[in-house]
């Protein structure tokens, strides 16, 4: 977005109905409004077609009313043609889709070339294949696109394999259905010319890593049937596209940046709901100000979109907007909802009036995110950050199509990372700071796809798969009578079928089930990482599930299962984390004496003695409960912020207040951090305490520091012959995928945006939305775990400018 | 940090649930090893033997395991480093490696066959035709099949051992069985590898005689035996393999017998029908762990025996068509679902059988039975006797005979208030109004739009 020109005024469009409702917005809401944009009027930058654009191709795009191509798609036809991996990043209806189709249709045309379409979700790849048919049928192409997922029927998954010039599916399938039975797909895989894969930046930390294994695979299997097919990649705005985009498939990427596709004017308001209870930084709900926006912007005649982030809310936001414009039944309904579980039919019928403009508003949830076609709209309202800035973009997109003027307002929550984007509106209207990560090479990832590589084809000696050595990797599995050596080459032997236990959503095999036994039931909700499994699922928790909360009941560890029935309580639950690390090697630091930078290898212990149960809204602590959990342990990486006794002495009047400032600290810096990973908070986690696991700190029941031996003894700080605290941001899985590196190198941003994240918090001394939890009491006690937290970060800041030690 | 000791921790620190290997094994059916490994030779040396920093590492991890990462309670402990791995089926394949050849024929010495490749032994034997397999003798194998099918010639069952039952290029087959009925007596081959390089040189010899075969006879061939074979041909680039006819015989047993018999597996098929019992038989199941076993160095004894199991197979299979023939002349006799013989017999166009068969079973028939036993009695022109079952089934309610009925007396009996009254009962739909439209007119001509 470096072209944005920034301003708080309307643009220039004085009479357009999108100006008015902006206008009336900022000024009777003046006070919510923390920020806003204008992105000027783009037009289009227009290339012709090329010349040797097969001629039936040519007239179907005619026929579409396509004369020209725009500048994106022309550099992806003339990368791709040329035979080079490509990515385009572009915003939402930029017409990327063009850019593969055009290169595939005409390789299909002239050669019956195959390609094979990879979409994150199943919903779309059903419209892929209805966009690609209209192409088809408008030029009597005579191409045959199928969609193979695991809805595919028995009986025509063998016409897909062998009649399908384009088969489109999802990741999983290629890595449990497709690869493992690869030689049912000779034909297909014979005549393999490109692979598509779109919503490239949804690729990304563990499921990332997965797939970039995934491709091993599939440019392995391609190599034996004797093919190198091309990739072309789409993604949206990431800081890294080619960078993200090669490590995905192994090989140089050409990445095209630049969109020449037309956009109207486009306001982008951030809204902020109000404070209602400033002692503790309680705002009025998001859905309320949404619901308002929304009303304003369906009254004034303008197409209107809400995005929720779950389905439950889309159905609340739903009801409360028909309550208002579909009082009467008598009169077709002007407010529709849409979302995933919804039956197909119903979907496609809410497009089609979309696409009429027979709806004027729509509420949806990330179902409508991605390329499904509904036409233009006017208005698009967040009720909610959708976790990443390139989501955000993407859903901000759906208003504004065809040269018309838009609005997109970003309402926040009380979450911590909703009021960090919404107080730095630079933040995210700079230049995308998130960077996609993967690690391909992560060990556990890599051994489950060398086993389903080993199962696929046997491996030769020489052969390579990830850059560790591969026949330590085979020696291993050999070791394990999984694999059989003869003559240089290694067979499987195993009776099992490795990719059904692999899973591309989490590391390892040792997921825990979520059972619902209401009533006798035994129905799985949901699956539970081994490593998140101890402070998740306990015996007592509250597990939710689509706001939905569930008690566990019984937790079977060996059996890898925990046992939950509904309930209704006004709590959740909170478990007590003792974690402690040790820094067992440092790869890369900065100090200056009094305070040190650093990432590397950490050994962690966590024990999880109990939990506090906590009142929703007042977050009143109501109640214990004890966990019996063997400890859990974990090599992994970490980054870690640490500071010399001597300072810390100077700047707080006790260790107890020191040690107040680094919890409040490390929760500011966890969300942050959180946002720059592009990963979900749970990816990433937190610690305090001595880095030779001396002791460790906690937040105890009045909402204090503790500081504890490894024995879970408490101590007073005092009396603590090391007081060296740091603050630790750890790569939640086993080994590590890649997290804590980047959060190294972009140090200073994690540290700035948490200190931002804590001034700007309009909370006196500290709210869930800056430090997290505190208790009134603490105001009178003259102690302000804000302020002690600013001036831990201020001590993290210090050392910047000095040179690397 | 090395590589393995690395994993080792990784694995265990990731909750790959309790003992490394059964993790690995995960899906496999004998996973649990309780059955074991035999001990591998004791003068075998290794020759990779584990550097010493690897070796302290796993057994520090291996201490670990007294405190596991499962409940307190117990449930398991961590990477348990199991005690059998240094001397493990790695190394174990290396002894084989140098001793291959040897094996091979020590091997097809003790199976009386003789090695045709590298890494494969073919084991060829004859048996009289007055042999006894079960209850019936092998000559029975030259008798018809018909009306399961209607091949003349040479007629092969095949069977396959494989590492695995789950599908996909990772499952190999380790031994392919082909029977042969002969004039003179049963030509029984078997293929066996030990090793994957005699992979490509078996597809050739198994492809070699199929091109020969007029009808081939399987137990769930068609869906796991010959994609399997097409699948591994594949892997070795060799030409399609040929494709004769092919009787699948799981398909009629299970019409037959689905109800009648606790599954329809070839033992139960064989202890029914052929009053087979096998003796010190090792299940097919326990196959790959038997071959497995053998290339990480075992003792050849579990192969010999899957070797027998796989020749009663096959026996079983040139036998078992004709049985069914039989079964199928007269099921009553042997408790099988009549309607699906009659079925049978109709697909072959052999009405007047498919009419005795329900004849003779009608005392066992069910209302489908016995509207397919009216539906016959119908065809062969018997309308009293059809009309009578029809009728008894109509005063029970049942719909289809209705229908029956309404259409004979409005098509054979011309008695139009007849079948009004039957075409009154019907169903509502489009159709049975079409039908009670035409009765009326056809009764009150002129009052054709009386509204029903």
């Amino acid at each position: 977005m470096a072209e944005v020109a920034r301003t708080m005024q309307a643009g220039t469009g004085i009479d357009d109905p999108v100006g008015r409702l902006v206008r009336r917005l900022q000024a009777r809401y003046a006070g919510r409004i923390t920020g806003g944009v204008v992105l000027p009027e783009r037009p289009a930058q227009l290339l012709p077609l090329p010349e040797e654009l097969d001629p039936r191709l040519a007239a179907a795009l005619r026929t579409r009313g396509v004369q020209q191509l725009y500048s994106h798609q022309r550099a992806a036809w003339d990368a791709v043609t040329a035979g080079r991996h490509t990515v385009v990043v572009t915003p939402t209806a930029s017409g990327k889709t063009l850019c593969y189709n055009l290169p595939v249709l005409q390789a299909a045309l002239a050669d019956r070339a195959k390609a094979l379409y990879l979409f994150p979700t199943k919903a779309l790849s059903q419209d892929q294949v209805a966009e690609l048919m209209e192409l088809n049928e408008a030029g009597n192409l005579g191409i045959r696109a199928f969609t193979f997922d695991g809805d595919t029927p028995g009986d025509a998954r063998r016409a897909v394999r062998t009649r399908g010039d384009i088969v489109v599916s999802n990741p999983d399938m290629l890595h449990q259905g497709v690869l493992p039975h690869h030689t049912k797909w000779a034909q297909f895989f014979e005549n393999l010319r490109f692979v598509v894969i779109d919503e490239m930046h949804s690729y990304r930390g563990v499921f990332g890593s997965h797939v970039a294994n995934v491709i091993r695979r599939l440019r392995r299997v391609c190599h034996f049937y004797g093919s190198d097919p091309v990739f072309v990649l789409s993604s949206a705005t990431i800081a890294n596209p080619g960078e993200l985009a090669e490590g995905l498939i192994g090989a140089p990427v050409t990445a095209i940046t630049e969109s020449g596709a037309p956009a109207g004017e486009r306001h982008l308001l951030l809204w902020n709901p109000p404070v209602v209870n400033a002692d503790l930084g309680i705002r009025a709900s998001a859905r309320s100000q949404a619901t308002r926006i929304a009303r304003m912007a369906v009254k004034s005649g303008l197409k209107t979109i809400v995005f929720a982030q779950s389905r439950l809310m889309v159905e609340v936001l739903t009801k409360y907007l028909k309550d208002v414009f579909d009082a009467d039944p008598r009169r077709p309904a002007r407010v529709a909802a849409y979302r995933g579980g919804y039956l197909p039919g119903q979907r496609r019928e809410t497009e089609k009036a979309l696409r009429a403009g027979s709806v004027d508003c729509v509420i949806a949830t990330s179902a409508l995110e991605l390329g499904v076609d509904i036409g233009s709209l006017d208005v698009c309202v967040l009720n909610g950050y959708p976790g990443t800035i390139a989501a955000t973009w993407q859903r901000l997109g759906r208003a504004g199509r065809r040269l018309r003027p838009s609005l997109g307002v970003l309402v926040a929550t009380s979450q911590p990372l909703d009021q960090y984007i919404i107080r730095n509106p630079d933040f995210f209207l700079g230049s995308s700071p998130e960077h996609a990560r993967i690690d391909p090479d992560q060990l556990l990832i890599l051994l489950d796809h060398v086993r389903c590589a080993a199962f696929e084809l046997p491996f030769r000696r020489g052969d390579r798969f990830g850059k560790e050595n591969l026949e330590e990797l085979l020696g291993y599995l050999e070791e394990h009578g999984v694999l059989h050596r003869e003559d240089d080459t290694w067979h499987w032997t195993e009776d099992s079928y490795p990719a059904q236990s692999v899973s591309l959503r989490s590391v390892a095999e040792g997921n825990f089930v979520v059972v619902d036994s209401t009533g006798g039931r035994k129905e799985i909700i949901a699956e539970v990482d081994y490593s998140s499994a101890a402070e998740t699922i306990y015996e007592g928790a509250i597990y939710m599930v689509q706001a939905q909360p569930y008690q566990v009941e019984r937790l079977d560890w060996a059996g890898r299962k925990a046992f939950v029935t509904r309930t209704a309580v006004d709590y959740y639950t909170d478990a007590i984390d003792y974690t402690r690390l040790k820094i067992l090697d440092r790869f890369e630091n900065r100090q200056d004496g009094r305070t040190e930078t650093a990432h590397g290898e950490v050994h962690l212990v966590r024990r999880i003695p109990g939990y506090k149960k906590i009142r929703y809204y007042s977050h009143e602590n109501i109640g214990y409960g004890n966990i019996d959990l063997p400890d859990q342990e974990m090599h992994t990486t970490a980054a870690w912020w640490e500071v010399a006794p001597e300072v810390l002495a100077q700047c707080f009047p006790n260790r107890q207040q020191a040690l107040d400032g680094f919890l409040g600290a490390a929760y500011a810096m966890h969300h942050v951090a959180a946002l720059i990973a592009m990963s979900e908070p749970q990816d990433i986690g937190r610690a305090v305490g001595d880095g030779d696991a001396r002791w460790f700190a906690t937040v105890g029941s009045d909402g204090r520091g503790q500081m504890r031996r490894p024995d879970g003894s408490e101590e007073d700080p005092a009396q603590e012959t090391r007081f060296r605290p740091a603050v630790f941001l750890y790569d939640n899985y086993p080994g590590g995928v890649g997290l804590a590196a980047p959060l190294f190198e972009q140090r200073e941003q994690v540290i700035a945006g948490a200190a931002r994240l804590i001034r700007e918090c309009e909370c006196r001394h500290g709210c869930p939305a800056c430090v997290g939890p505190i208790l009134a009491s603490d105001e009178e006690r003259g102690f302000s775990p804000k302020t002690a937290a600013l001036a831990v970060l201020a001590q993290f800041q210090s050392h910047e400018s000095e040179e690397p030690a | 940090m090395n590589l393995k000791s690395r994993l080792e921790e990784l694995r265990r620190q990731a909750g790959v649930s309790p003992g490394l290997a059964p993790a690995l094994h995960q899906g496999s059916r004998d996973a649990e090893g309780s059955t074991g490994l035999p001990k591998p030779d004791e003068a075998m040396t290794p020759t990779q033997p584990l550097p010493s920093a690897l070796r302290s590492r796993l057994e520090r991890l291996g201490g670990r395991a007294a405190e596991p990462p499962g409940p307190r309670s117990g449930g398991g402990g961590p990477g348990t480093v199991s005690p059998r791995r240094p001397e493990g089926p790695g190394v174990a394949s290396n002894r084989q490696r140098a001793g291959g050849v040897e094996r091979t024929a020590g091997l097809a010495r003790l199976l009386g066959g003789e090695v045709v490749a590298r890494h494969l032994i073919l084991v060829e034997s004859l048996l009289p035709l007055d042999t006894r397999h079960g209850g019936v003798p092998l000559a029975d194998s030259l008798q018809t099949v018909w009306p399961l099918a209607a091949a003349q010639g040479s007629i092969a069952g095949i069977d396959t051992e494989t590492t695995g039952l789950s599908g996909g290029t990772g499952t190999t087959a380790f031994m392919i069985g082909i029977a042969q009925a002969e004039p003179e007596h049963v030509r029984v081959r078997q293929w066996l590898l030990t090793g994957f390089a005699g992979e490509a040189a078996m597809l050739v010899e198994v492809a070699e005689v199929l091109a020969g075969v007029d009808l081939l006879v399987s137990y769930n061939g068609k869906t796991f035996d010959l994609p399997l074979l097409r699948d591994r041909r594949r892997l070795q680039r060799g030409p399609a393999l040929p494709e004769p006819p092919h009787l699948d015989l799981l398909h009629p047993t299970r019409r037959l017998f689905r109800n009648v018999w606790p599954d329809c597996r070839l033992g139960t098929a064989e202890q029914r029908l052929l009053g087979l019992a096998r003796e010190d038989d090792l299940p097919g199941s326990e196959a790959p762990r038997a071959w497995r076993d053998y290339l990480a160095g075992a003792p050849a004894d579990d192969l010999e025996r899957v070797l027998r199991h796989n020749a009663l197979d096959l026996l079983s299979l040139l036998v078992l068509g004709p049985a069914l023939a039989r079964v199928l002349r007269d099921p009553a006799a042997f408790v099988a679902d009549p309607l699906a013989a009659a079925e049978t017999w109709n697909r072959s166009g052999e009405r007047e059988q498919a009419l005795s068969v329900l004849t003779g079973s009608r005392d066992r028939l069910d209302t489908r039975g016995e509207l397919e036993l009216a539906w016959a009695l119908r065809r062969a022109g018997r309308w009293t006797e059809a009309t009578a079952i029809w009728e008894r089934l109509a005063r029970g309610g049942c719909i289809e005979a209705v229908e029956r009925l309404a259409k004979y007396h409005e098509h054979v009996r011309r008695d139009w208030s007849q079948a009004l009254v039957y075409a009154s009962r019907l169903e509502e739909g489009p159709e049975a109004r079409r039908r009670r439209r035409r009765l009326v007119r056809r009764l009150s001509p002129g009052q054709g739009r009386l509204d029903l």
